[in-house]
């Protein structure tokens, strides 16, 4: 599944963060893509984008740490581009346009209770970046990767 | 003219280290024994101030010797000051105190509290597209984010702090009351240096409307002893006890009439959690953050004489003994009329290279030389941790053997080729054929 085109999407990106991501590991829950964004600040890219990658990251590792056995949160950029993979070992994702709706999620009661599962986080990542590929089936990993421009 | 207030006294400093991890922006090194703060990088939250051990960090605020350049000095008092009297005192005895010490008229910080709450009242039910908003009534948070979150910058919200409120009006009317322009010189009894460079260089706007400011810690002792010898006050404090609670953590945040949900978050430790959060787009429904760099409040401003909790007591302790409210007699203000001419201006300062690609190439140096040091941030090189000396190295600012760990390995290995070395005889007193 994947949504709009981005130019220079297929070129290379020069990686940046490579992090592992641990299920349910809640302490260091968010780690991965506070180094993306201080690395970015570093890189100057702009707040904006800076913006789009907070949050597109971050809901996408809390997805690893929360849904799946585990997985690898990278980031890799291009001048005015930013690359965010997330890979995971599964379980996978049965039915993915029911994953991609607002509000659906199979969160369990204890992690609602920990302010997670409302079921934003795919929406709100598709609607941070530019281009969004989401690949899983049940059984296999999911990964999902974001592009997000950086206009300046 | 220095635009920052946090300075190095240099010989009191013995480039012990103490500082630079307290800093949050990363701004301090310690080379040959000293300190050096980074200009861009420094926020004046005055934190360094408060670990240094020997005193050597210290405040670049005026003598109240300053006011003598001025025909009608002004004192603007923060409501902190109240906070370091013991409970009980009168506050218009303090303000009597600095008339006897010379100024010509003083006006209360917390009065311009009492009319920052139309003004965030009015600008937050006006923007209802933006949330959560972020107070700027601490300064050094608002430069926390230009440096730190500038993807934040758009959630602040851009009005004056009380201080700046209450500069504007009294020098308007003193002029309509037929002062000298030049002559009136307004003066900050100020609590922290944030406020003491945001008088200075104030964050939104192109003019400053504060002449100067003098550290209440300086002042504190020669007010006392004043006040202590006064009976009838010659002058009345006009504020509220919200406008008085403003000083104290949770005090803006009070303010807001709707339903509206707050934090109200002290020291910089916490409000970096918060804002970190509130960057990956947690903190869902907050709908206002009070963020103040400084544990309690202002109350727990650097250049404050009491414990910040003492002082926050006697803050509430008082304000339970005056009025609740203000009774606004001409109306309340408007946030347009107290708004900055330009909205909070990221501060690139951590950048690697002006150039992107530049910035990449250092990024990767910086990677491949982390990669070699121990990953211990023990402070030894005199970087805060273990990237920031790799960041130096590449910035040619710091070079690989100012690690003690690099170093010790360096010398074990050196001194291993030496004891083979001495074991290689020349030649010609080999014995071996
Ligand atoms: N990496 C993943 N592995 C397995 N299942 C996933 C993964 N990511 C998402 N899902 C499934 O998709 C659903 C929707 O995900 P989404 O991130 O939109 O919401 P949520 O995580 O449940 O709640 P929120 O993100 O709002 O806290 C999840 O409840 C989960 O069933
Ligand atoms: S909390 Fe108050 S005293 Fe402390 S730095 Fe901010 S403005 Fe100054
Ligand atoms: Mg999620």
């Amino acid at each position: 599944m994947s949504a709009k085109k981005v130019k220079g999407a297929s070129l290379s990106f020069t990686p940046i963060v490579n992090v592992e991501v641990n299920k349910e590991d809640f302490a260091h829950a968010g780690e991965g893509s506070s180094q993306i964004k201080a690395n970015l600040l570093k890189l100057g890219y702009s707040p904006k984008a800076i913006r789009q990658v907070a949050v597109a990251s971050y809901e996408a590792e809390l997805n690893i740490v929360i849904h799946s056995l585990g997985g690898w949160l990278e980031c890799g950029v291009r001048p005015g581009l930013i690359q965010i993979v997330a890979r995971d070992r599964g379980p996978g994702i049965a039915d993915l346009d029911k994953a991609m709706e607002k509000g659906f999620s199979t969160a369990p009661p204890h992690i609602q209770q920990m302010g997670f599962g409302a079921g934003m986080g795919l929406p709100n990542m598709k609607s941070c970046c530019d281009e969004f590929t989401i690949e899983s089936k049940a059984g296999s990993p999911t990964v999902i990767t974001m592009l997000i421009k950086d206009e300046g | 003219m220095k635009s920052h207030s946090v300075a190095l006294e240099k010989g009191r400093c013995v480039g012990c280290t103490a500082c630079i991890k307290s800093c949050p922006t990363q701004a301090i090194r310690v080379k040959k024994r000293m300190a050096f703060i980074t200009e861009a990088r420094c926020i004046d939250c005055g934190e360094c101030i408060r670990v240094c051990p020997k005193y050597a960090k210290i405040a670049n605020t005026m003598d109240l010797e300053a006011i003598r350049e001025y025909r009608y000095p002004v004192a603007l008092v923060s409501p902190a000051l109240y906070g370091q009297f013991p409970l009980g005192t009168d506050s218009s005895l303090v303000l009597s105190g600095l008339i006897e010490m010379g100024f010509k008229r003083v006006v209360d910080v917390a009065q311009g509290a009492d009319y920052l709450e139309s003004i965030i009242n009015g600008y937050v039910e006006d923007h209802p597209d933006i949330r959560p908003l972020i107070s700027a009534g601490c300064p050094a948070v608002s430069r926390l984010i230009a440096v730190r979150f500038p993807e934040l910058a758009e959630n602040v919200i851009p009005v004056f702090s009380p201080a700046e409120i209450m500069a504007k009006l009294t020098r308007e009317k003193m002029i309509k009351e037929g002062y000298p322009a030049k002559e009136v010189g307004i003066f900050y009894l100020a609590p922290c240096t944030a406020e003491v460079t945001a008088a200075r260089n104030p964050i939104g706007m192109d003019e400053r409307v504060i002449d100067g400011s003098i550290s209440i810690g300086d002042v504190f002792w020669p007010l006392f002893n004043i006040v202590k010898g006064l009976k009838v006050p010659v002058v009345s404090s006009h504020f509220s006890a919200k406008g008085l609670r403003w000083a104290s953590i949770g005090g803006e945040a009070k303010m807001l009439k709707g339903n509206y949900s707050t934090l109200a978050v002290d020291g910089l430790g916490s409000l970096i959690e918060v804002l970190e959060s509130l960057s990956m787009g947690r903190l869902q429904g907050i709908d206002y953050i009070e963020g103040r760099a400084c544990t309690c409040g202002c109350v727990g401003g650097v250049l404050n004489v009491e414990n910040s909790y003492v002082a926050r007591e006697i803050i509430r302790q008082t304000s339970r003994r005056i009025k609740p409210e203000m009774e606004m007699e001409e109306g309340a203000l408007r946030w347009q009329d107290y708004q900055w001419n330009h909205s909070l201006q990221y501060q690139a300062a951590l950048l690697l290279d002006e150039k992107p690609e530049v910035a990449m190439l250092k990024l990767e140096a910086v990677n491949d030389i982390l990669r070699k040091l121990p990953g211990m941030d023990c402070g030894a090189c005199g970087a805060p941790n273990c990237r920031a000396l790799a960041e130096d190295i590449v910035q040619d600012q710091a070079d690989q053997m100012d690690c003690i760990f690099v170093f010790r390995d360096r010398v074990t290995s050196l001194a291993e080729d030496m004891v083979k070395l001495s074991r290689k005889l020349p030649l010609s007193m080999s014995e071996d054929m």
